[in-house]
């Protein structure tokens, strides 16, 4: 809960930043590479935060490791001993162990109780400092305040935004395949602070987070009656989206938060609606005997990608807003699913089932460059990461005849295929929506 | 769900059985043909109406990998059901709608859907009143058997009839 809370950082002081030449930077966009080794003695705790410091200093480092693009030099290994913030690098001890980038910083408390982290990101081999910052906030929210650093140092090299101080809502699973009950969770991205947002009383599938993050949306069984329901994620109360006949699913936010997209289902016709959650009112989007479903709007909020079977069997299609100018874009072989697009408008995230395999990959808007980056016995549901380079999904295993020894968890992979993770996750865990960054930049 | 609905009708049975002696009511709870459709799903289901179906009917029918046409097997089980609810006037059905694990989560809530209302329509057209068939669709979220081949799969492709 605390996280909406609004928690307060204040980037307070810029230490001074010298300009460089010819800096360390990491290419994201490309082919993969080594991970760049990265030196982070535990930050300095000033008076009484030493324990606190080298847990902000771990979370730091696990999240810069998580990404793939970083590997912690082994603390072992380290010459000069960093003294706080202000401690002058001597480069050639750091050159000697083959640390490229080096991070050093200080926790202390401030007289009005907040917690005052400030660190400097420097590139070991051309000498310079590459970012300063301090960050203040409330003691409980040092995690966020660790996510943070890592986000900058993320930025800072690669040029790209950050992804750590982000949240994960998705689906807790448990029991036997025949029993299984399915709740509503969030968490960190790195798995911390886990919390359930339903009972499992119901079963509920598929939350999707408002832009502003006050809200998800999602289906649930609820009183036997297959719907779309939003929750406040900070208070738990939930309430029925609009009162349609039949079964309405599959629903997503616009960009703007104001309205809504879903499927609604009626005599085993399934078509697509938005819905304006000022006015309350429907407007019917797809009119085809067909299955039309998993709608996601593009980042502008003007077109919106989804699925159907229109063709005889599944692909996706692009229309504007307003229904009008239907376009399939998928044509290879096998059938697709559950697209979504980027937020940075660049690609189209789907399922696609060829030759019994499931694969997780993505394409171009207009339909160009696909790629297949993650296959599995049965993969599902990508979602982006907020700067659109990295995708969450969900990996079944099959299951014996008892109901047992199946299974489901959370993964991510880069965008270029590479560095597929698993999630730590308490139970099992699917369908997952990543957040927006947190913070604002 | 249904579970739930059952353990409720329960405790309401043991007051109404009482009642309903003493009225002469018949397997469905009402005497008189009068339709009160809250007091015959709860004697309708403390009287195993679900099993009487269930052992008088074929209650599922199956389908291809993402079809919802109904085989003439399916067209046969669907006619017998009825028939059955054509002697049974006062029984009132929920069709489930229900798929494999080898499509993906929202799709297969569609088609769940598509499947039980195959199977309503059918079921319309040899005369059972529309007012009397509710459908649901599990998607795949409620396996009919557990397990992840083509046996498991074939037998998750269904639509079930409940009667109540």
């Amino acid at each position: 809960m605390s996280f909406l809370k609004k928690v307060f950082v204040a980037v307070c002081v810029c230490l001074s930043v010298f300009s460089v030449k010819a800096e360390l930077r990491i290419d994201v966009s490309g082919a993969v590479s080594e991970p760049t080794p990265i030196a982070i003695p535990y930050f300095t705790g000033v008076g009484t935060t030493g324990e606190v410091a080298e847990s902000i200093t771990n979370v730091v480092a696990a999240d810069l490791e998580r990404s793939g693009l970083f590997r912690l030099v082994n603390r072992d290994a380290y010459i000069q001993k960093m003294e706080g913030v202000n401690t002058r690098p001597r480069f050639p001890d750091w050159q000697a162990i083959k640390a490229h980038a080096l991070v050093n910083g200080q926790v202390e408390q401030s007289p009005n109780g907040q917690l005052k982290v400030s660190f400097r990101l420097w590139d070991v081999f051309a000498q310079t400092q590459m970012e300063a910052k301090a960050l203040s906030t409330e003691p409980e929210a040092w995690r966020k305040i660790a996510h943070i650093i890592a986000d900058s140092i993320y930025e800072r090299v690669t040029g790209e935004s950050g992804y750590f101080d982000t949240k994960i809502v998705f689906v807790s699973e448990s029991g036997n395949q025949k029993k299984r009950v399915k709740r509503l969770a969030i968490m960190d991205q790195d798995g911390a602070n886990f919390r359930y947002l339903s009972d499992g009383k119901d079963m509920a599938l598929t939350p999707r987070f408002s832009p502003n993050m006050q809200k998800i949306v999602y289906f649930s069984y609820k009183n036997g009656d297959p719907k779309v329901y939003l929750m406040n994620i900070l208070t738990g109360e939930t309430e029925l989206v609009g009162h349609f006949d039949g079964m309405s699913f599959a629903p997503q936010f616009s960009p703007d938060g104001m309205s809504l997209v879903m499927s609604l289902a009626t005599r085993g016709n399934s078509d697509i609606y938005s819905y304006d959650l000022r006015t309350r009112k429907q407007k019917r989007l797809t009119n085809h005997p067909a299955i039309d479903t998993s709608p996601s709007y593009s980042p502008d909020g003007k077109k919106i990608v989804f699925n159907s079977d229109r063709s005889g069997n599944q692909q996706l299609y692009i229309m504007d807003k307003d229904g009008s100018n239907v376009k399939r874009i998928s044509f290879g072989e096998g059938t697709y699913a559950t697209p979504v697009w980027s937020p940075r408008g660049d690609y189209i995230a789907f399922t696609k089932i060829k030759g019994g395999v499931f694969h997780i990959g993505v394409m171009r808007p207009d339909g160009s460059g696909e790629r297949l980056i993650a296959n599995g016995f049965m993969v599902e549901a990508p979602t982006w990461s907020p700067n659109g380079r990295v995708l969450a999904f969900f990996k079944q295993m099959p299951w014996d005849s008892n109901g047992r020894n199946g299974g489901v968890k959370l993964y991510s992979i880069d965008v270029t295929g590479y560095n597929e993770r698993v999630f730590d996750t308490p139970e099992d865990a699917s369908g997952p929506a990543w957040s927006p960054l947190l913070h604002d930049k | 769900m249904l579970k739930k609905l059952f353990a409720i009708v329960c405790a309401v049975s043991l007051v109404s059985a009482c009642a309903s002696k003493e009225e002469g009511a018949d397997l469905y709870g009402n005497a008189n043909g009068g339709w009160d459709p809250n007091v015959a799903i709860s004697d309708l289901q403390a009287t195993g109406i679900t099993e009487k179906f269930n052992d008088e009917t074929t209650p599922v029918v199956y389908f291809k990998l993402n079809s919802s046409d109904l085989s003439a097997e399916a067209k046969a089980a669907l006619a017998e059901q009825a028939t059955w609810l054509k002697d049974n006037p006062r029984a009132l059905i929920v069709i489930e709608g229900n798929c494999d694990e080898r499509g993906t989560t929202e799709y297969n809530f569609a088609l769940g859907e598509r499947r039980a209302n195959a199977a309503r329509r059918y079921l319309i057209a040899n005369g059972v009143s529309a007012d009397r068939i509710r459908v649901i669709s599990y998607g795949k979220e409620k396996p009919t058997v557990a397990g992840s081949n083509e046996e498991a799969w074939a037998k998750n492709r269904n639509a079930t009839t409940v009667a109540y």
